[in-house]
């Protein structure tokens, strides 16, 4: 029987080779999860630079800890928590800065609308690829994603990006099921309203 | 926004849209206004799914990924080395330093255990008549004397010129030790015990009715080795299992301690 190629390797057997010392392999896991990896960061961060650095950062922090994964969890659900982390430290880092954020040009002279800043997503966000085929109610959706609570913003990422379920976004962002709930729940809810507003739906 | 607001009215119409644990039946499920929000969830759900999944991530950034997981490995045997170095010259320091302590705490006690010896008033022992000079007559009968069987490997005493001195034992002897002998010839035994304990002070002596005999007293360690030795190589057996064993006696360290040594000499049946 002929040994199998990396490609048809799965992530546990991939891990196996690497910590039997195929050190190379790794690339291989790169390769498969760098795209959903990066879906997750930007939707965390909404902005390119910041994704493409967190996902840098979080495959070199598994690269160095990979021989001690026991495979307790999916290699995925591990991924989805070491990148959610590294984005959400780097949301809180960019908020306390302030930094790549650049106040809308709407927005009052003090910056205030209410009792919210008014940002502008940065020159360099990403402008999805095939925007101009959402309709209506997704691009209103893409707009508010980016203003309800970043709370609410990760859990119904990880939760429709990949179809998670509760146990496994718990997991993800070391919460109990019945905050992933109730956050799944609000964030829905919020966009909901917002969109009814703009009678979106 | 808050972790702390009212709890959403459709939060377990939102968990039976997502097939996990909900309190809503199907009956409450089809209610016109639930139909109508889970209708809006289900819309709102599929442009997330949709516009999350349009970021695409540049194909350049496997390669950048790959070389810096090349470049972090290139840097982790740097890394451990200096630890390694750090750790050793920790572990070196701390040799150096048990070593030289040692090396005092052994000097202290030979000192103390020669002062002691010059000025301890020295009482009556229970069984002893000798007037000559005891520390003279120990080396005498233990030393002077020694068995032919002796092997000199038996015993090790540190901070003696013993040609054994490098091989350092590891394991003290305890503060009490009792030992019960086996004897063919007790009365043979004890009065070798009275001729290798004379120079000892505080020795009490118990003799039962059926004529076995028990000495308590106490001793240096390196006295207690040289009796058992010496016993064990006269044919008498050692049937308790306490250190130090005529066999033994490699392993133990004697720096000098005190130790009550209780003795039985019991008769061969």
């Amino acid at each position: 029987m002929s040994e199998k190629t990396a490609s048809e390797m799965s992530d546990l057997e991939i891990i196996e080779s690497f910590k039997a010392g195929n050190r190379d392999i790794y690339t291989e896991l790169i390769s498969r999860h760098y795209n959903k990896a990066y879906q997750i960061a930007f939707g965390i961060l909404r902005q390119n630079e910041d994704a493409e650095e967190v996902v840098q950062d979080s495959f070199v922090k598994m690269h160095k800890v990979l021989d001690d994964f026991r495979g307790d969890s999916q290699f995925t659900t591990w991924m989805y928590r070491i990148v959610t982390n590294y984005a959400k430290n780097k949301y809180r880092w960019n908020k306390r800065r302030g930094a790549k954020q650049n106040v809308s040009m709407n927005a009052p002279v003090d910056g205030k609308e209410g009792s919210k800043l008014v940002l502008d997503l940065p020159g360099s966000e990403m402008n999805p690829q095939g925007g101009s085929e959402f309709n209506e109610l997704e691009k209103g959706v893409y707009k508010h994603l980016k203003e309800i609570s970043p709370l609410y913003r990760e859990v119904l990422i990880l939760r429709n990006l990949d179809g998670l379920s509760y146990e496994e976004i718990a997991s993800i962002l070391d919460c109990k099921i019945g905050t992933v709930k109730s956050r799944i729940a609000r964030g829905r809810d919020e966009l909901r309203r917002r969109l009814k507003e703009e009678d979106l739906i | 926004m808050s972790e702390n607001e009212v709890k959403s009215e459709f939060e377990e119409l939102s968990a039976w849209l997502d097939n996990e644990d909900s309190t809503l039946n199907e009956e409450q499920s089809k209610l016109p206004e639930n139909q109508q929000v889970a209708e809006d969830f289900r819309k709102i759900d599929a442009a997330i799914a949709k516009v999350s999944a349009t970021p695409q991530a540049p194909s350049h950034l496997v390669d950048k990924i790959a070389a810096r997981c090349k470049e972090e490995s290139k840097t982790e045997p740097i890394q451990f080395s200096r630890h390694f170095y750090r750790i050793a010259a920790i572990v070196a320091a701390c040799l150096v330093i048990a070593v030289i302590y040692k090396n005092e705490k052994q000097t202290d006690e030979n000192i103390s255990q020669i002062t002691d010896r010059d000025t301890k008033p020295k009482t009556v022992p229970v069984m002893s008549t000798a007037k000559e000079d005891k520390t003279e007559k120990f080396d005498k009968v233990l030393r002077g004397n020694p068995s032919p069987a002796t092997p000199s490997g038996d015993i090790n005493l540190i901070g003696t010129n013993d040609k054994n001195e490098t091989n350092i034992a590891t394991v003290e002897l305890e503060r009490e030790i009792k030992h019960v002998w086996i004897s063919d010839n007790p009365e043979k035994t004890v009065k070798l015990l009275r001729q290798l304990t004379d120079k000892i002070n505080d020795m009490e002596t118990m003799i039962d009715p059926k004529g076995n005999t028990t000495l308590t007293m106490t001793l240096i360690d390196k006295e207690l080795i040289e009796i058992v030795n010496r016993l064990s190589k006269e044919g008498n057996d050692l049937v308790s299992k306490q250190l130090p064993q005529p066999k033994e006696m490699a392993k133990i360290e004697a720096n000098g301690k005190m130790v009550k040594y209780t003795i039985s000499v019991i008769r061969k049946n």
